[in-house]
């Protein structure tokens, strides 16, 4: 029996083409955001809501990652920006190859933000780096208060969360302050915005000027 | 029963799902699916230009912060077996998290959250070991 040893992370050829996509977003100048969390957190509502702020005062195109149907595309097509999809066909994440791909369809002159809306799910998205500049955790909630020491790598690597579904934090048991302390016991420093998104309702926690400060910077 | 509904919702979280069946969490976690391609293409990179009968086992070491879990790796890796690896096994290492102080550089094991060096109780870190896939090695026979 013969035996070989190598040393080889089996990311490697992920991130060399993360780097190549973060590479080819910074020469364009484009703040690209990695947008992840479970089904139903509220990834698309918050960009629904989020994105009419931005419009005007910037230029953005959405990657949508969706396993199955075109109803996010919809949405955020409704809300202004320039989407682009992504159909997985049941893959529970998005890679940097598929963003390389997508890039080719974005005329990247004309944009300054570029959002990434992977697929719903707080697992295998976060080992995947797409090249972004930061990634936005989403999570709510109504998601339950164990759920960031359930999922530390999520936090671990995100550089800011949107805490979702504030407003009906009279109504239910999950709390928040427990939620955050999680969190930045994971991640110390780690930015968290507290948002409520709802037709009569607009807080965003400052989301938006965030976002702004950074496509500017 | 499971229905339909739960088990679609499952396949699409990857979480935790009480009361669903191991086998259904194992075929369901499919990012290992991904890392097991991976882990397929630097086997036979690694063994191009030579000549092998059959690979008996790929090696590789799985960090305690991976995010991978190694039953799901193993079960991906059973189910994309052919040609040199048809009856290969995969020898799994699990690696525990290993950091590096960003102040003081003292090197340390974490034992849990918040991540706090030992010796000057700063908690900002880099990850030295522990938080990644990799392939360490592997066993094959020679052609005759």
């Amino acid at each position: 029996m013969e035996e070989i040893e190598i040393e080889k992370n089996v990311l490697d050829e992920n991130d060399g083409i993360a780097q190549a996509n973060r590479k080819l977003l910074a020469d364009n100048g484009i703040f690209a955001m990695n947008v992840i969390g479970s089904p139903g957190a509220g990834k698309t509502t918050l960009l629904e809501h989020v994105l009419p702020k931005l419009a005007g005062r910037i230029s953005t195109a959405v990657i949508e990652g969706d396993l199955y149907t075109d109803n996010d595309a919809r949405r955020i097509a409704a809300a202004g920006a320039e989407v682009v999809q992504i159909d997985t066909e049941g893959g529970c994440h998005l890679d940097a190859g598929m963003i390389s791909r997508k890039l080719q369809n974005i005329d990247l002159k004309t944009k300054d933000l570029l959002v990434i809306e992977n697929v719903g799910n707080l697992i295998c998205p976060a080992e995947f780096d797409l090249g972004e500049s930061q990634r936005l955790v989403i999570i709510s909630l109504t998601e339950g208060d164990d759920k960031p020491e359930k999922y530390p790598l999520a936090f671990l690597k995100a550089d800011m969360v949107a805490l979702t579904k504030m407003d009906l934090a009279p109504y239910i048991k999950a709390d928040a302050e427990k939620m955050k302390k999680q969190m930045t016991d994971i991640h110390p420093g780690l930015k968290i915005f507290d948002c409520s998104f709802r037709d009569d309702q607009y807080d965003d926690g400052g989301l938006a000027d965030y976002i702004l400060s950074c496509v500017r910077r | 029963m499971l229905r339909l509904s739960e088990a679609i919702q499952a396949i699409i979280s990857g979480g935790p799902f009480p009361g669903l069946m191991p086998r259904i969490r194992e075929v369901t976690a499919m990012h290992e699916a991904t890392l097991v391609r991976q882990i397929y293409r630097i086997a036979e990179q690694s063994l191009e230009g030579r000549k092998v009968k059959r690979v008996a086992a790929v090696k590789i070491s799985v960090g305690e912060m991976s995010g991978a879990l190694p039953d799901a790796l193993e079960f991906a890796f059973h189910a994309q077996r052919s040609g040199i690896f048809e009856d290969a096994e995969l020898l799994i290492e699990k690696e525990p998290v290993a950091v590096r102080c960003k102040v003081c550089g003292e090197e340390y094991s974490p034992q849990g959250f918040p991540i706090r060096c030992p010796l000057c109780g700063d908690t900002a870190c880099a990850f030295i070991r522990g938080d990644d896939v990799h392939v360490s090695g592997i066993q094959y026979e020679k052609e005759d």
